[in-house]
């Protein structure tokens, strides 16, 4: 049973790495980018030494694919919002903690599209989407359904699915793990937000931009919410958000300096 | 002022139609101006009318003074005794040079002179010449140290801390000028400061110490300061530089990092003759203010400096051998870059922040700094402790804030700047 968990982990942590490739290659447009990208997503995951915590690998695996869902009912496809509404329920059937990320996107893209479809259209929407996840928790789960509903409002009142400290606490590495955390502290990359927040607020005009920021402040505010132990390194959905998000408006902005930079080695132009 | 009016103006106004294409930047091809930019418009002028430059110097500096109580003062006055704190008041109270006295050879190679001649002379103006205590046994733990009394009292320690806020204070004086002549605002200097005031291995791991982390920290930050203010200044500059090297050297060895970094940049950015002079200059005067410092590397022939020297990189070896032997201290080099510089994790975004500011004057001097002081540091250590991580989190963020005020300012610059030059196009049309 414990090698069955320790091979599904890994796999769900291959998969959430290679989707946020996926994405992340399908919004630069370009391979080489977006592997530095997502680089440092699969260089770390190994380092949470996660692998019995199977819930938090399927949570990360659940979380980049709302982004996926999310890109794909904004990319103007035919059928993309049909598509993107079974995919986004048959992720909560699967994972029903995801519920609150999907129904904070279908409430953002909803108030986007209020143009498209009616105030009703888009409240019946999100109640289907609450409903399915009640059934999913009523028939698939192994509990009673009281029991069930009960379980998941303590473990989201008490901050449970989305604290990743299995992330940290669990296997042999706890010293290291916990290490920076205690060093530099929950918060030590806020002082970098402001600057890239600012650098994605450049690209906002860009297809990408709502889902991709909106899905990033959605997993932000509901890590700060509810997560007791909110480090990057403990949950790894809220760094991949910050990873994917930064990621590629920094490749953005670094495409745009880059004619400037030849410019600079071509002709040795002088500094201000 | 007159720019000012006229933004005031366009802030107050109704939202306005701007075409603009911007060298480097994303161009719009219509956008208001309106929330933030106007933001900026009415109250930067505001700010400039009613405060005069004293006035605001003032401000300026009491924020600042007050994040350096809420911070550095308070983390000095909590904190616990820490039983190194027994070795260094030893250390400090005797000679920097005395054969005979037990101890004082390792204590003289171990680290330089700098930071034992300055708290020997506060623990001198206190009256302190000896501390009756047992020193420090490092075979046993800390409790059983503090238990067997190697601690020294509060009144002789906290002086000491005092005198570690004192440097902190200086640091982030020096950086607040530093990047005040960067930017030529002092809400934005003041705002690059507060990263580093909050930085928790400066605040909970250097402020607390007793050693000499602190002045390292300082005349690392009066390193980056001359040599952003002495850059392209001649020889004169690079003189100034290198006897502020040779004390930063003086402070603790791994202050000569930055110099190594002042040394690359000067062999590759000068021309001529330069190329050689500027760099040797830069080795020769700082290995003559250390050997000024240090009496114990001139207390015999070149054979005798040599093998002192000798003997210091063996101290240190030792200490990374014996304590990498313990399971707990034993970490790879990829693990220290992990916990002694977690921003690792954004290198991405980072390194776009930092293209942004890659033509500023300053830019080449900071970079050269930093990753010399930040790169090096991450080769030596072998421990992730906070006083060790300090150097490695203080010099980046000093270039990630320059580098990220800069990408704001300009960004909000543009924004406001396009709004300005549509005016009167906007006017006309009403």
């Amino acid at each position: 049973m414990m090698e069955y968990e320790r091979i599904l982990t890994i796999v769900c942590a291959a998969a959430s790495v290679a989707l946020a490739y996926v994405i992340v290659s399908r919004i630069l447009r370009t391979y080489i980018a977006s592997a530095f990208v997502v680089l440092p997503l699969a260089l770390s995951l190994p380092w949470s030494k996660s692998f019995p915590a199977v819930a938090d690998a399927t949570s990360l695996l659940a979380t980049v694919a709302v982004l996926g869902v999310w890109l794909h009912c904004a990319s103007g496809r035919p059928h993309a919002i049909r598509n993107a509404l079974i995919a986004a329920g048959a992720i909560i059937v699967v994972k029903q903690d995801i519920l609150l990320l999907v129904l904070g996107a279908a409430a953002i893209e909803g108030w986007r599209r209020r143009r498209e479809f009616r105030p009703a259209e888009s409240v019946g929407t999100i109640a289907a989407l609450a409903f399915l996840a009640c059934m999913s928790m009523v028939f698939l789960s192994p509990y009673e359904p009281a029991t069930t509903v009960e379980g998941l409002a303590r473990r989201l009142m008490a901050g449970t699915s989305w604290d990743g400290t299995n992330w940290t606490f669990a296997g042999a590495d706890i010293r290291a793990s916990v290490k920076s955390a205690s060093t530099y502290g929950a918060t030590f990359y806020l002082p970098l937000l402001l600057p890239f927040a600012a650098m994605a607020w450049k690209c906002r005009r860009e297809w990408w931009f709502v889902p991709t920021f909106g899905w990033c402040v959605l997993v932000f505010a509901f890590t700060v919410i509810l997560a007791k132990w909110p480090t990057l390194r403990a949950c790894p959905p809220l760094a991949t958000t910050f990873l994917v998000t930064f990621g590629v408006s920094g490749v953005k902005l670094l495409r745009e300096q880059l004619p400037a930079l030849r410019r600079v080695k071509e002709t040795g132009e002088s500094v201000k | 002022m007159r720019a000012m009016r006229t933004g005031t103006e366009i802030a107050r106004s109704e939202p306005l139609s701007v075409e603009t294409r911007q060298n480097g930047m994303p161009s719009h091809d219509s956008r208001s101006v309106g929330g933030a930019s106007a933001w900026y418009l009415r109250y930067s002028g505001s700010a400039t009318v009613r405060f005069s430059a004293a006035s605001r110097s003032i401000i300026t500096f009491a924020v600042l003074a007050a994040c350096i109580a809420l911070t550095y003062l308070c983390s000095a006055l909590s904190a616990p005794p820490n039983i190194d704190d027994r070795a260094w008041v030893d250390r400090s109270l005797q000679p920097l040079y005395a054969p005979r006295l037990e101890g004082n050879y390792y204590y003289a190679v171990h680290h330089p002179s700098f930071m034992r001649l300055v708290y020997s002379v506060v623990l001198h103006r206190m009256g302190v010449y000896e501390v009756r205590r047992p020193l420090v046994s490092y075979n046993k733990d800390r409790d059983w140290n503090i238990e067997h009394g190697a601690w020294i009292p509060y009144e002789i320690g906290m002086p000491l801390r005092y005198v570690n806020v004192a440097f902190l204070s200086g640091m982030i004086a020096l950086l607040y000028f530093a990047f005040k002549r960067m930017f030529r605002n002092r809400a934005l200097a003041l705002i690059a400061c507060i990263p580093i005031l909050w930085n928790p291995p400066v605040r909970d791991g250097v402020c607390i110490y007793i050693g000499c982390d602190s002045a390292l920290l300082f005349w690392l930050a009066a390193f980056w300061f001359v040599w952003l203010v002495t850059d392209r200044r001649g020889a004169g500059g690079v003189i100034a530089l290198a006897a502020v090297g040779g004390v930063l050297a003086s402070t603790k060895i791994n202050g000569a990092f930055a110099l190594a970094g002042a040394v690359l940049y000067y062999a590759l950015s000068s021309k001529g003759a330069r190329r050689i002079i500027y760099p040797a200059a830069l080795i020769a005067i700082p290995a003559a203010v250390f050997l000024a410092m240090n009496p114990i590397y001139r207390a015999g022939n070149v054979n005798w400096t040599i093998s002192v020297v000798r003997n210091m990189l063996r101290i240190m070896f030792n200490l990374k051998e014996a304590t990498s032997t313990v399971e707990w201290a034993h970490f790879t080099k990829l693990e220290i870059l992990r916990e002694a510089f977690p921003y690792w994790f954004f290198a991405v975004p980072i390194l776009a922040v930092f293209t942004t500011a890659r033509s500023e004057k300053w830019f080449r001097p900071t970079v050269a700094w930093a990753a010399a002081t930040a790169g090096l540091n991450w080769v030596l250590i072998y421990v992730p402790m906070l006083r060790y991580d300090a150097p490695i989190s203080m010099s980046f963020l000093v270039l990630f804030d320059a580098s990220a005020i800069f990408f704001l300012a300009e960004l909000l610059k543009r924004t406001v700047g396009s709004g300005t030059q549509a005016a009167p196009a906007a006017e006309g049309t009403r």
